[in-house]
């Protein structure tokens, strides 16, 4: 996961794009992963567990789980990841490009 | 009956030569090639035992260390495998080990190369095979336009229904990912079809599984306006979802393990 969303992120830098982690850690975990896997996006803290209050009320059941969102907050992607994540990224960006 | 010629009191050259050749053929018939059923047994073989020996080796490990080193040196690479698996499978296209290959390098090793390739020719040539119908759950996280095409072909194609209910299935969650617009159609087609089957992808049956969904997807369906997002980071410092509108955003339910 990190090193594709490493690149996506680094790829993004210049554009209305934004990768946000919701995570389920114990906090001093999560922030040792932020260190060791130089993660440069921001996450939620979902409570410290994958019970927390956000995965709770957004039913994720199982890890790792991913929306996009387009620009005007509506989902339009569940679960999508590598390629086709980038792909999914981009048809978003030209929408805002185009309207 | 021995020819007359090869009996050793009448030619005695013949019967030196047939002599010599049944004994390099003993010699050498344990090196013919094994048969393609034989060389998937073997890979297999292969497989569960370097699996078996790093499980053991990993069990009895102490520290952290130790176990990260094993997991560097010992694991047994599965792309590794997969590499031999789809060789195996395109030496020998028309043989029934073929499919086992092809399915062993999608079902055991959906990250590798070769698993877009396997898929293709899945798609292609077995797409009716009662063998693929496990390749359905994996289908939609093997990285590849292929997928797509094959969850299609074995629903359209295979003869079986708990095949094409977990093509269905397969097809619904790969258009989340992939073709959104499709979902829809493909969760009222588990409704309406197989809705007394067993679901691959959750603990009841596909209708369960659909109704949980639809219910789901009030909310967080493809069109809805995501919910507001208020919480903190793990700084700990407040900020909201909404803070992002005007942007095209991923949001990443992650953990570290």
């Amino acid at each position: 996961m990190y090193p594709h969303e490493r690149s996506l992120v680094k790829r993004m830098q210049d554009k209305p794009f934004a990768l946000i982690g919701m995570n389920s850690d114990p906090r001093p975990k999560a922030k040792a992963a932020l260190a060791r896997e130089n993660i440069t996006w921001r996450s939620f803290w979902d409570g410290g567990s994958t019970q927390g209050p956000i995965a709770k009320s957004w039913k994720v059941n199982s890890w790792p789980t991913i929306y996009v969102l387009d620009a005007k907050g509506v989902i339009r992607y569940r679960n999508t990841r590598g390629e086709a994540m980038d792909h999914a990224v981009e048809t978003l960006l030209k929408e805002i490009e185009t309207h | 009956m021995i020819p007359q010629f090869l009996k050793p009191t009448r030619s005695p050259i013949f019967f030196g030569l047939f002599l010599t050749l049944s004994i390099l053929q003993t010699a050498f018939g344990a090196d013919r090639p094994a048969s393609p059923a034989q060389g998937y047994s073997a890979l297999v073989r292969e497989y569960q035992t370097a699996q078996a020996e790093f499980s053991k080796l990993y069990q009895a490990a102490k520290t952290d260390e130790e176990r990260e080193k094993l997991r560097n040196e010992k694991a047994p690479d599965s792309k590794k495998f997969a590499a031999r698996f789809w060789d195996l499978a395109q030496q020998n296209p028309k043989d029934p080990a073929a499919l086992d290959a092809l399915v062993w390098v999608t079902t055991s090793s959906y990250q590798s190369e070769e698993a877009g390739k396997a898929l293709a020719l899945l798609a292609k040539d077995h797409a009716a095979s009662e063998k693929v119908a496990n390749v359905c759950d994996i289908a939609p996280y093997i990285s590849s336009m292929a997928s797509g095409d094959f969850l299609r072909a074995v629903l359209e194609k295979n003869p079986k229904r708990e095949a094409q209910a977990k093509a269905c299935e397969g097809l619904y969650t790969y258009s989340l990912m992939a073709e959104p617009a499709q979902a829809e159609k493909f969760l009222a087609l588990l409704s309406e079809k197989y809705s007394d089957l067993t679901s691959g992808r959750g603990t009841g049956t596909v209708g369960e599984f659909a109704k949980t969904e639809r219910e789901h997807n009030k909310t967080f369906g493809i069109g809805q306006v995501a919910p507001e997002i208020e919480g903190e980071d793990i700084d700990g410092k407040k900020f909201k979802l909404s803070d992002y509108r005007g942007k095209v955003v991923v949001i990443d339910f992650w953990g570290d393990w």
